[in-house]
């Protein structure tokens, strides 16, 4: 398989299949980030088809000493904090937002949790605390929400999410921990109620 | 007895734990502090379940909405195409466009040649319909001029435009405003351009 690097010197030249599979390879991790940021996905969509316009257009002035992967995340993070700090959002609710008077709004605004390849038990235990685990991320402040998505959903190591944020590496683990202790306390509260 | 605070394991000897290169010291107090290892636990199974979440695919027509928008030359199966490629959905709206510039020209064209071959015919028709209109159209001039003619603002404006001296600075002036707010109107409607650089 083709790294990203010889991918984008592919797509530099401006073939289509090359365009393609940077599509195929990032989509689903862009869409899953910026879903998780924005928590709309009609939203999700647009700014998902932004970054990627934004990084096809642009890929002339791609710079292979980075990773690939650092720069999509960038702009694709750029593009939801840019839209939260336009706007204030609904909070996000398993049955859709409160706001939601249509049926294809509260689609859009719904969390889909569960996993279908798991036994019905194990699909009801995990759908709970995954379930707490989303609303609790979605309360947490942007930066720190940015970064436990990065670090612990998407697997990046805290020198790339430093990267992909523009902030310093301590910065980074600061926000990190900060974001765990939220959660956890965001958790042991939620079980209470 | 428990260890005291100023001793229990750190953010950075934690994360360390969980990497899997914990410093001696950070092993050692996680097997004797009933505390960290609680902590330990807890968080260890909280980077499990965020490990676990879902991914979502976004719809399956993002990338051929992406390619239409790239503008930039695009070459596929050797073939280059200039930029803007668009899309199956566009080339069918564009389709749909000619067929219907195509039927209204093709009318138009018709009732012209029509007309032209039964020019009673067409007269017969047309004329009481058009005699309606350019009645209707002079009243309601006739009831605007008379309206505005008693507005107390007309005078001014009829002594503003009295002379060619007059009124072509006035015009100028107006003409520009109109240019001015057109202008303006653009920029705000024009989205900054992308700035994808590191």
């Amino acid at each position: 398989m083709l790294t990203d690097q010889e991918v984008v010197r592919h797509a530099v030249i401006g073939r289509e299949a090359a365009y393609r599979e940077l599509i195929r390879r990032y989509q689903r991790p862009v869409f899953s980030l910026v879903f998780r940021m924005v928590r709309n996905r009609e939203l999700a969509e647009d700014l998902t088809q932004e970054t990627f316009v934004k990084v096809l257009n642009a890929i002339d002035s791609y710079r292979p000493e980075y990773k690939f992967s650092s720069w999509i995340f960038k702009i694709a993070n750029n593009a939801s904090i840019d839209h939260l700090r336009r706007r204030s959002l609904d909070t996000l609710s398993l049955d859709g937002s409160p706001h939601a008077e249509t049926a294809e709004a509260i689609e859009a605004t719904t969390l889909q949790i569960s996993d279908s390849a798991e036994s019905p038990l194990d699909e009801v235990a995990n759908r709970e605390l995954g379930s707490r685990i989303e609303i609790a991320i979605q309360q947490l402040r942007p930066e720190y929400r940015n970064c436990i998505l990065l670090r612990h959903v998407e697997g990046r190591p805290y020198e790339e999410i430093a990267e992909i944020l523009d902030l310093p590496l301590g910065t980074v683990k600061t926000y990190i921990h900060r974001a765990r202790n939220e959660l956890r306390i965001l958790l042991a509260e939620s079980r209470d109620d | 007895m428990t260890a005291s605070p100023a001793t229990h394991l750190s953010a950075d000897e934690l994360d360390a734990l969980h990497e899997g290169t914990p410093a001696r010291r950070a092993t050692s107090h996680l097997e004797t502090c009933p505390d960290c290892q609680a902590l330990f636990a807890l968080d260890t199974r909280l980077i499990s379940v965020l490990g676990q979440l879902p991914t979502w695919d976004p719809s399956p027509h993002l990338m051929e909405r992406v390619l239409s928008r790239i503008e930039r030359p695009v070459v596929s199966a050797g073939v280059t195409h200039p930029a803007g490629v668009r899309s199956p959905r566009e080339r069918s709206a564009r389709r749909r466009v000619v067929v219907a510039s195509l039927l209204t020209t093709g009318l138009l064209t018709g009732g012209f040649a029509w007309a032209f071959l039964e020019p009673d015919t067409a007269l017969g028709l047309a004329q009481p319909a058009f005699q309606q209109l350019t009645g209707a159209l002079w009243t309601g001039l006739q009831a605007l001029s008379a309206n505005a003619v008693e507005q107390p603002w007309f005078s001014a404006i009829r002594d503003a435009l009295a002379t060619p001296a007059r009124a072509v600075p006035v015009l100028m002036a107006g003409a520009g405003l109109y240019a001015m707010a057109l202008l303006g109107l653009r920029r705000l409607l024009t989205r900054p351009a992308a700035d994808a650089g590191w």
